[in-house]
């Protein structure tokens, strides 16, 4: 899919793990990993909401669009 | 019923399969012990070499094989269609004829196997629907097998039907009008019986394969959004 999901940069900005993201956001770890891992499909305009608010960042941030796709297409 | 069927519907649909797949061996059992019997039947009245050449036609067999047309001697362009519970052949061949009881044994084969390999499918198509789990993997695989069963064991049923009829019409047909029985036509007249075998297509079946491939189609709609539900976040 042509777009990346920025999340492990983010965490790292903001100084966070895997496992307290997926506890202040309420979602499983499983579904994080999907995000993380770039094997998503689409994602829900709440769980971007949440994103965000924790992460304290745009849309913009955590989303890229890339014109090569990726392996996971 | 209803409140039965409410609660558990698969396990319902599993156990009325179960019960079809013992009615299926139970029918299996009847109908060996059925063929046994009548062919003990035949070797009494036949104790020598001479065996009977049994032809059974519509109406009075489980193989709804051959038309029997009955015309008149003379070639003449009156056509009289036998009632089939009025039209019986028995011709007395020299010799054991085991190319009729093949085709019978085929159909049979073809009829029993296809049922219990139908039951079997149903049952595998069910089992994991009892675990709420719809859109298992291979449905969809199974349910175009099912499709294909249907219509290739269908066509094939219609071929050992018509190969059947062919070798009997090849036997009764080239007996001299006189050895044949002369069954005598709704006015009186003496007419010769002659077998014509006839494709015996069941449309409805073959439509019927074709539903389990649109099922199939269905289920590996399902499947994919499954999948898709299942990747998003």
């Amino acid at each position: 899919m042509a777009i990346n999901v920025n999340l492990d940069m983010m965490l790292v900005k903001r100084k966070m793990s895997l496992t307290e993201l997926s506890e202040r956001m309420n979602i499983t770890m499983t579904n994080l990993s999907i995000l993380k891992t770039g094997k998503a499909r689409a994602i829900r305009f709440s769980t971007l909401e949440a994103l965000c608010r924790e992460l304290q960042c745009q849309p913009g941030d955590l989303l890229e669009y890339t014109s090569a796709p990726s392996e996971n297409n | 019923m209803f409140t039965l069927l409410k609660k558990r519907p698969v396990r319902k649909v599993r156990q009325m399969l179960d019960a079809a797949l013992f009615g299926g061996a139970a029918f299996m059992l009847l109908t060996l012990i059925f063929i046994a019997s009548h062919s003990a039947g035949y070797s009494e009245r036949f104790p020598d070499t001479h065996w009977p050449v049994k032809l059974m036609f519509k109406g009075f067999s489980h193989i709804p094989l051959t038309q029997v047309d009955i015309h008149q001697p003379a070639g003449s362009q009156m056509y009289i269609e036998a009632q089939p519970s009025s039209v019986y052949l028995s011709v007395v061949r020299e010799r054991k004829n085991g190319i009729l009881l093949g085709f019978e044994l085929a159909w049979l084969i073809l009829t029993v196997g296809t049922f219990f390999f139908i039951v079997y499918l149903l049952r595998k198509i069910f089992i994991p629907m009892d675990s709420n789990e719809f859109f298992d993997q291979k449905t969809p695989a199974r349910l175009r097998m099912l499709g294909w069963v249907i219509i290739v064991t269908s066509l094939a049923r219609s071929l050992v039907t018509y190969c059947y009829g062919l070798y009997a019409s090849s036997l009764v047909n080239n007996i001299p009008e006189a050895a044949r029985a002369v069954i005598p036509d709704p006015v009186g007249r003496p007419v010769t019986p002659f077998i014509e075998p006839v494709v015996d297509i069941a449309p409805f079946t073959l439509f019927f394969g074709l539903v389990m491939f649109a099922l199939a189609i269905a289920f590996q709609k399902g499947l994919d959004l499954k999948h898709e539900q299942s990747l998003t976040v």
